[in-house]
């Protein structure tokens, strides 16, 4: 009868997690500390999933490692508590959080690739697990390994279990490491950001496997992520969580629709997945005028099938064409080619001119277009200041006397916006989408007429990529630029291309208005991709 | 000089926090300043007079660091070698930094032939122990102080060749280099305006590093006999000079040697600092 | 993780074209740069060596010659195993080298596995000690060590040990216990390099994501520490085994001066004094040429150790079907 009236019913059903008031702090180097996470309050039950939203340095992570007791030795709970299936975790040692982890909490990395021991085969990892967590006789453990693999959805288990994991892809990785987050029979899963370091199309698979997971076994999942789209397409519940603070909190489908906070309100109005039609009124005639025309583009590294095999599109005046495709498809090998950065067969002609296919070491041409790469830090000299790095291309290519330069500087500086305050820092002093401002106006100082955008928001936050994309489509405008965008986010795609060339192993799959492809798209592939786009509500 | 130091205070970095160890050692460094310049202030006595009442006296009693087997202060001995061991130290890195950068940088610059002879030259370099080479090379020329600073030299030219040529690489690989080229910026340029200063951060750090080094193989050949001839106080020759009465006087040879690692360790903690705060981001 | 035979027959290669031009380059610095060592060693008038060896030296190495069929010469006799003959006392320098080069071997091959041992221990100190002092006091122990002239460290371990404890004697050969301490001497100088990459090692190991996963799985530290982080940080350290090698042999010039020992670190130390070029020449070869054969016996043995190195290409699994199927 005990057993019975312990038996949770849905009335009274206890918390696998339950936090309340969570404080979590670092002390710095110099001994100061710094409160990250200010009074969390969460309850996430069995079969639920809670999804935790928000931007880098929300805070997200450390909660997330403060749940599996996994704070660096500078992090500590500062006040609140932490309930782990009916556990008061707290304050508990390592030795009191190791009987938690694995058979309580189970975790999935964010980055399959280097979360397992590169020296270590698949199979012995998984007999190690289940002889620390599942009790099972050591003959059993195999036969469960390969039981588990075969639950993850590997294929050939058996073979698989020999295998060292970089024999294995991200997502096969990221398979196993799941398998490994069940081998104890966890109450809760915690998924950090599971498959942002995984392909689009791949990322689908793997959240379905977790759902399905979850479905089979009860499992309460808490996923970390900075994607609203996702979060409000996966999630029971959402809390969205802004310095620290948890700012907007309650079921997905409230949360998204009427969002109590204004702060959540810009990131959901932000998010290109979820507006769509923010640019809509861009849709104009297109200029029959051809500025890029790129015929069949073959490069080849090496002996073996071309990364580039092939690939023929055109960008005509004043539209923004997309070139996706996911890692590995060759799109920046094209952008790079395009560039002039490196050499290829085929032909490539910018406003007429043709480019040589085996480019000098400094571009003739850099006038015709200009690259703007994903990642500006790397982009810009760390000893230049802002207006040293923006006055060089003036320069070199004798753009008048020191004062015009300095003008015609300042000048594109305020055409992206960069507060005059900020012009004599270095790039390590300034924010990643300043940063971003800083190579767009360099890029823009010889005043090309195409700007080649290679993943130009990637490494943004959601507010500040909608920022960049806002000064991107602007300048446009303006200056009548057309835009080349190198991408692998496909609502990007929908929300600022006029059309849109997709890229898969090297070879053009599709290739169209961007209207009618997302509407019908002709191709398998292109059909994944497309679907991979969270939905939010779905 | 100052167009070196300027460059650094130019340069993207994050402002050191001197710990105690750092404080040292740069008072170690400003101490070793001071007994090349000005031996008179530290040292108290004549470093080749002997005093033949005076021999093997202890430490404390006679002079803070005792006399030798012929009455001499080891510690003026000491201050008056500074200059000497340093000099050659400087030979050495010259030596080494100028001959192996030149090296590496031809090889980065112009790839192909270059590169391949230039690394297979630092292979066989590096294939030989640098003590070991550094004797190869004081057969050759004679023993003497100036011959082992250059035998020193010689044999650290293939790390600082290694370290330019890879620098070099390195950094035009990086991404600021490649926006430069697509800007159209001359490849001398490139070279001057981006790749060099972004490189000057690990080879001054490891010219600094050498300098201990320089000091320490240098005071290894004078041990063994090969560097500074007698009565000269220089570092090593000391050392070996204690020799004979390590059982009965252990102070003559524990003194000067303590004092080259003192040297040495503020010295690399310089060469570390230095990488520190003046790493380039990649 | 097999190495393909194309690849290790141009490791091979490689590895003897360096061993060559490391002649050539020696003997250069030897015998080619102005002032020929062994006509001033014979013109010497302090020249211990009786007239008619003498004379038998100068017709054997036909210094009558130009410059380059002097080296070729040299290069045929090479071949044939003859090393020539050594400045200061006649003997055949191939002699002297063999002579001295088992003691040698043997004190290099402790010294080995003492700084190995050493710089485990140092290096297991400063990154997982249990407190922040402690692992800071291990910490400099390496820059200590480096900063310390090798004949320093043979002198003190002389002072206390032989003349303050009489633990062992200075002067007698008493067979295997006089290996002990330079031994000490040549590992404790050789261990720092070896705790320097170890340390590194051991801290991007721990600091790797997986540690972290094996932690929130529930494992351990000992374990994780033991199995993991130990076998992943080691492997930059494996790197420094020939490096290591061919400084312990250098050392053992300064090892051996200070505790009167015989082998080849005194051979070269006698054989510099005396400016006896071909003996010197004979010691440096065969440095370089252990030095180069542990390079190359790294280089082939590390695909072993780390399965990512070398790898047939082909077992890559390609892309993701599978997942995409799923």
């Amino acid at each position: 009868m005990t057993i019975a009236l312990d038996r949770p019913t849905a009335a009274t059903r206890t918390a696998v997690l339950e936090t309340t008031g969570l404080r979590i702090g670092y002390t710095g180097r110099d001994r100061t500390r710094r409160t990250v996470v200010q009074g969390a309050d969460l309850r996430l039950e069995a079969g639920r999933t809670l999804a935790l939203v928000g931007q880098s340095g929300s805070g997200k992570s450390t909660i997330a490692a403060a749940l599996a007791g996994l704070l660096p030795a500078n992090g500590t709970v500062e006040s609140g508590a932490i309930r782990l299936d009916g556990v008061d975790a707290t304050a508990l040692d390592e030795r009191g959080w190791r009987a938690l982890r694995g058979g309580v909490v189970g975790t999935v990395p964010q980055d399959p690739l280097s979360s397992l021991d590169p020296l270590e085969r698949i199979g012995t990892r998984l007999v190690r697990t289940l002889a620390l967590h599942a009790g099972l006789p050591r003959a059993a453990r195999r036969v469960r390994a390969v039981e588990l693999l075969r639950a993850v959805g590997i294929r050939d288990a058996e073979e698989r279990l020999r295998a060292f994991p970089h024999e294995l892809s991200g997502g096969q990785l990221q398979r196993v490491l799941i398998a490994l987050a069940i081998a104890g029979r966890p109450r809760l899963l915690i998924a950090d950001e599971p498959t942002s370091a995984l392909d689009v199309t791949v990322q689908r698979t793997i959240l379905d496997l977790i759902r399905s997971l979850q479905e089979q076994l009860g499992l309460a999942v808490l996923l970390i992520t900075h994607d609203l789209a996702l979060a409000a397409e996966r999630a029971d519940e959402v809390a969205v969580l802004h310095d620290g603070r948890i700012v907007d909190q309650g079921p997905a489908r409230r949360v998204l629709e009427q969002p109590e906070d204004a702060y959540t309100s810009t990131l959901f109005a932000t998010a290109p997945a979820l507006s769509p039609d923010r640019y809509g009124d861009r849709e104009r005639a297109r200029s029959a005028e051809d500025v890029v025309v790129v015929r069949d583009l073959v490069k080849r590294f090496g002996r073996g099938a071309p990364a580039v095999d092939r690939v023929s599109l055109t960008v005509t005046r004043g539209e923004v064409h997309a070139l996706v495709g996911e890692s590995g498809s060759g799109k920046t090998t094209v952008a790079r080619a395009v560039a002039g950065l490196t050499a290829f067969e085929g032909s490539i002609a910018v406003e007429g001119t043709a480019l040589a296919a085996d480019p000098p070491r400094s571009n003739p041409h850099p006038r015709l277009l200009q690259l703007v790469s994903q990642n500006p830090l790397a982009a810009l000299d760390p000893r230049f200041t802002v207006r040293r790095a923006v006055e060089e291309p003036l320069r070199v290519h004798g753009g008048g006397n020191r004062a015009q330069r300095r003008e015609r500087a300042e000048a594109v500086l305020d055409e992206v916006a960069l507060p005059d305050s900020l012009r004599e820092r270095r790039p390590h002093e300034l924010s990643g989408g300043q940063r971003q401002r800083v190579a767009i106006a360099r890029a823009l100082a010889l005043a090309p007429r195409v700007l080649l955008l290679d993943e130009p928001t990637s490494a943004l936050d959601v507010v500040v990529q909608a920022q960049i994309i806002d000064l991107l489509m602007g300048l446009r405008e303006r200056e009548c630029l057309s835009y080349l965008v190198i991408t692998h986010d496909l609502s990007l795609v929908r929300q600022i291309a006029d059309r849109v060339t997709v890229l898969e192993h090297g070879r053009v799959v599709e290739s169209g208005p961007v209207r009618g492809l997302f509407a019908a798209p002709a191709e398998e592939y292109t059909r994944r991709l497309i679907a991979a786009i969270p939905r939010g509500l779905g | 000089m100052s167009a070196v130091l300027h460059r650094i205070r130019s340069a993207p970095r994050t402002r050191p926090r001197l710990g105690v160890v750092d404080v040292l050692a740069l008072g170690v460094l400003a101490l070793v300043a001071l007994a090349i310049v000005a031996p008179g202030v530290l040292a108290p006595a004549d470093p080749l007079e002997a005093v033949p009442g005076g021999t093997l006296q202890p430490p404390g009693s006679a002079g803070l660091f005792g006399t030798d087997y012929l009455g001499r202060d080891v510690l003026s001995r000491i201050v008056h070698g500074t200059g000497r061991t340093v000099l050659a130290s400087s030979i050495a890195v010259a030596i080494g930094l100028g001959a192996g950068s030149a090296l590496g940088l031809i090889a980065a610059y112009f790839g192909g032939w270059a590169d391949a002879v230039v690394s297979r030259v630092v292979d066989v370099l590096l294939s030989i122990p640098g003590l070991l080479l550094s004797m190869v090379v004081v057969v050759a020329l004679g023993f003497g102080s100036t011959n082992a600073a250059i035998a020193v030299g010689v044999a650290s030219i293939a790390a600082f060749a290694r370290l330019m040529r890879s620098e070099v690489l390195r950094v035009r690989e990086l991404g600021f280099v490649e926006s430069a080229r697509h800007l159209g910026v001359r490849p001398w340029a490139v070279l001057l305006r981006h790749v060099l200063p972004n490189s000057a951060a690990p080879v001054l750090s490891m010219t600094a590093l050498q300098f201990g080094n320089a000091i320490l193989w240098i005071a290894a050949l004078s041990f063994l006999g090969y560097g500074a001839p007698p009565p000269l106080p220089e570092w090593g020759l000391l050392v070996s000079e204690g020799r004979g009465y390590l059982s009965s006087s252990p102070w003559l040879t524990l003194l000067p040697g303590l004092v080259i690692v003192a040297t040495v360790v503020a010295i690399s903690r310089v060469s570390a600092l230095i990488a520190e705060t003046r790493r380039t981001r990649p | 993780m097999r190495l393909r035979p194309a690849a290790v027959l141009r490791r091979l290669g490689q590895s003897a074209l360096v061993v060559a031009l490391t002649y050539v380059l020696v003997y250069a610095v030897l015998f080619l740069l102005p002032g020929d060592p062994i006509r001033s060693r014979i013109d010497n008038p302090q020249n211990p060596i009786p007239e008619e060896q003498a004379e038998a030296i100068i017709n054997y190495y036909r210094l009558d010659l130009p410059p380059l069929e002097q080296f070729w010469l040299s290069v045929t006799r090479l071949l044939q195993g003859d090393l020539g003959y050594s400045l200061t006392n006649g003997r055949r320098v191939s002699d002297l080298v063999a002579q001295g080069f088992g003691e040698t071997a043997t004190l290099a091959g402790v010294a080995l596995l003492v700084s190995a041992a050493l710089a485990l221990l140092i290096a297991l100190g400063a990154v997982f000690a249990p407190w922040a002092r402690l692992r800071g006091l291990f910490r400099t122990l390496p820059a200590v060590a480096l900063a310390t002239p090798g004949f320093l460290i043979g002198l003190v371990l002389l002072q206390v040990f032989a003349y303050q404890l009489g633990w062992f004697s200075s002067i007698r050969d008493e067979g295997a216990r006089s290996l002990i301490l330079p031994a000490l001497t040549l590992g404790i100088g050789a261990s720092a390099p070896i705790a320097q990459v170890l340390i590194e090692g051991l801290e991007s190991a721990w600091r790797e994501p997986f540690a972290t996963v094996l932690r929130a799985g529930g494992f351990p530290r000992r374990s994780i520490i033991g199995r993991h982080v130990l076998k992943n940080g080691a492997i930059p350290a494996v790197t420094l085994l020939g490096l290591t090698v061919g400084e312990l042999l250098a050392g053992s010039v300064i090892a051996e001066t200070i505790f009167s020992r015989t082998g080849l670190g005194f051979v070269t130390e006698q054989a510099v004094r005396a400016q006896d070029g071909p003996t010197v020449l004979a010691v440096v070869m065969v440095v370089s040429v252990v030095f180069t054969l542990v390079n190359l016996a790294t280089d082939l043995v590390y695909p072993l150790i780390d399965p990512r190195i070398g790898g047939p290409r082909s077992a890559r699994i390609r892309p993701h079907r599978e997942e995409i199927a799923a």
